[in-house]
């Protein structure tokens, strides 16, 4: 079974800190939320792990192996990020053929079906594509190549919302059809939840978070009823962040609650990622824990 | 190893590149003229044996080599997107040149020795020709050294503007901006150093010449030998394919 590690892992530019002792493992056949607000470092991240960019320290490996100028580990990988790297006077159908060229069976028959759903001219200029078509064109490439491990970047950067729901729907398809891991970076949360097994949450360069969604949403407590009750009976435990609404308050827990009584006053139930993802990453006052 | 994968990509790019090159060489200085001759009603002045005479088409392939191997950030970008790795890189693409250089140095000298010489009867048509011409008695052996010489010079070229371009890629565009206008300046004022040191008494030169004379292939006859230049252009190409390697492994994407 294949693992991608990222082991120890720290990037700077200049005097700002990007990453600071990242160890990640993403194993085969999974789907990963890469979630972290803006300049987290996310991707950063990816670059590192697909070797664009070198880091400071730490390294990555792909089967033990490092992948540093290794050609046979870097072409088990894909990412799909916001940056252009193809010349923008090539057109589609030149860059399918060359990205053939270097990764060897591409998916043609899906890239077909893919091409036709979306509706891309494939005779068009890299450079003509609008940013929604960009981003459509580049997630065609990255479900086709024969890889183990996909790495999208904020991949429905610029698609409506009829794209971004075909683009979702293509991509457990594919998925189904040939399970392969992916690594997804995104602040739409909401949008990959339902779809992501599980959630690594950067923020400030560190890992917050790296769990199956099962497990992390198992965790999540939120506590309602009169504030004096929901106060009492939340007291030790690790209260990410609240809510107010006149005498009413809602504690938002994440952890184990042990075997404490719940009064009668309040009411327990689970909170989506979104809001677990607001509360770590905002800093709320509340004792903050990393769950790795 | 994807080198083959790489080496193919490369070279149908750059061959394509070439082409372009000499489809446009054509026609700036065959067609234009004539075009030009057309149009002011001078068509008797035109002539195609007298342009045919006068195209330096081995200086623009040599300026055609110094200049792709200069740009090499664009191809870096594809390839890294690809997983392709930059030790393969580099091999793929030293090996591209080294068959454009084939390529084009063969037909540099076909076009001298079967167009240039026979019209215009010079000897002197190239770097090696003006230099080292005598060196040689046997004809064939003269011609066979003139393309490996002519080659060399090439792949000189080529390999200083690939450690130019290699250096470059390392910075940000401001930053390159800064060495492009720098570099000149700075080069001016030591030039007018070096100028101005040696014609002072206390500064003798005099090893920088004998060091010329030799690399030059000068012993104190009227025929100079091309071994010492070649065996130069060898030493400072291997100098430099070391150079090269070592700003490969250091491209990385730069912020966009």
């Amino acid at each position: 079974m294949s693992v991608l590690e990222v082991n120890h892992v720290s990037k700077s530019f200049g005097s700002n800190t990007i990453l600071q002792d990242i160890n990640l493992a993403f194993e085969e056949n999974k789907i990963y939320g890469l979630l972290g607000r803006n300049g987290a470092g996310k991707s950063t991240l990816l670059n590192i792990m697909t070797n664009r960019i070198f880091p400071d320290a730490g390294d990555v490996k792909l089967d033990s192996e490092n992948i540093n100028d290794n050609d046979t580990k870097l072409g088990l990988m894909y990412l799909m990020s916001e940056v252009n790297l193809y010349s923008n006077g090539t057109t589609l159908k030149q860059i399918i053929s060359d990205t053939e060229l270097m990764y060897g069976d591409f998916d043609h028959s899906f890239a077909a079906r893919l091409i036709d759903e979306f509706g891309i001219d494939i005779n068009q200029k890299f450079g003509k594509l609008s940013t929604g078509y960009n981003s459509i064109f580049k997630l065609i490439l990255a479900l086709c190549v024969p890889v183990k491990f996909v790495l999208l970047d904020e991949p429905v950067l610029g698609l409506d919302a009829n794209h971004r729901e075909l683009f979702y729907s293509e991509l457990i398809q594919s998925y189904s059809d040939n399970p392969r891991t992916f690594i997804i970076s995104t602040h739409l949360i909401e949008e990959v939840a339902n779809i992501i097994s599980d959630v690594i949450v950067l923020d400030q360069g560190r890992i917050m978070l790296d769990q199956p969604v099962e497990d992390v949403l198992a965790k999540t407590h939120s506590v309602v009823g009169p504030a004096k009750d929901v106060e009492r009976y939340t007291k030790g435990l690790n209260v990410i962040g609240h809510d107010t609404m006149g005498t009413i308050k809602a504690n938002y827990v994440y952890g184990d609650l042990d075997d404490r009584p719940l009064p009668d006053t309040v009411q327990l139930s689970n909170f989506d990622l979104q809001k677990l993802f607001i509360f770590l990453t905002n800093k709320y006052e509340g004792s903050m824990h990393s769950e790795n | 190893m994807k080198t083959n994968q790489v080496t193919k990509y490369l070279f149908k790019k750059q061959i394509v590149l070439l082409g372009e090159l000499y489809l446009f060489a054509f026609a700036i200085i065959f067609l234009l003229p004539l075009l030009l001759s057309v149009i002011s009603g001078t068509l008797s002045d035109y002539s195609f044996v007298g342009l045919l005479k006068g195209a330096h088409i081995a200086a623009l392939f040599g300026i055609f080599m110094i200049a792709i191997s200069t740009l090499s950030y664009e191809n870096f970008k594809f390839l890294i997107q690809n997983g392709i790795s930059r030790k393969t890189f580099f091999e793929a693409q030293l090996t591209v040149y080294g068959i454009l250089i084939l390529i084009g140095n063969t037909i540099n000298l076909f076009y001298d020795y079967l167009i240039v010489v026979p019209l215009t009867h010079a000897s002197t048509f190239n770097t090696f020709m003006s230099l080292y011409a005598d060196f040689f008695d046997n004809p064939f052996v003269s011609v066979t050294f003139n393309f490996i010489f002519s080659a060399l010079l090439l792949v000189f070229g080529a390999l200083a503007g690939m450690t130019v371009g290699s250096f470059m890629t390392l910075f940000s565009k401001l930053t390159q901006r800064i060495i492009l206008i720098a570099t000149p300046v700075v080069g001016v004022v030591t030039m007018a150093y070096v100028a101005n040191a040696t014609n002072n008494a206390h500064y003798q030169m005099s090893w920088v010449v004998n060091f010329a004379k030799f690399i030059i292939g000068e012993n104190g006859n009227d025929v100079l030998n091309p071994f010492p230049m070649m065996g130069f252009l060898l030493v400072l190409s291997a100098i430099m394919i070391v150079i090269i390697r070592y700003l490969f492994a250091k491209k990385q994407l730069k912020k966009a």
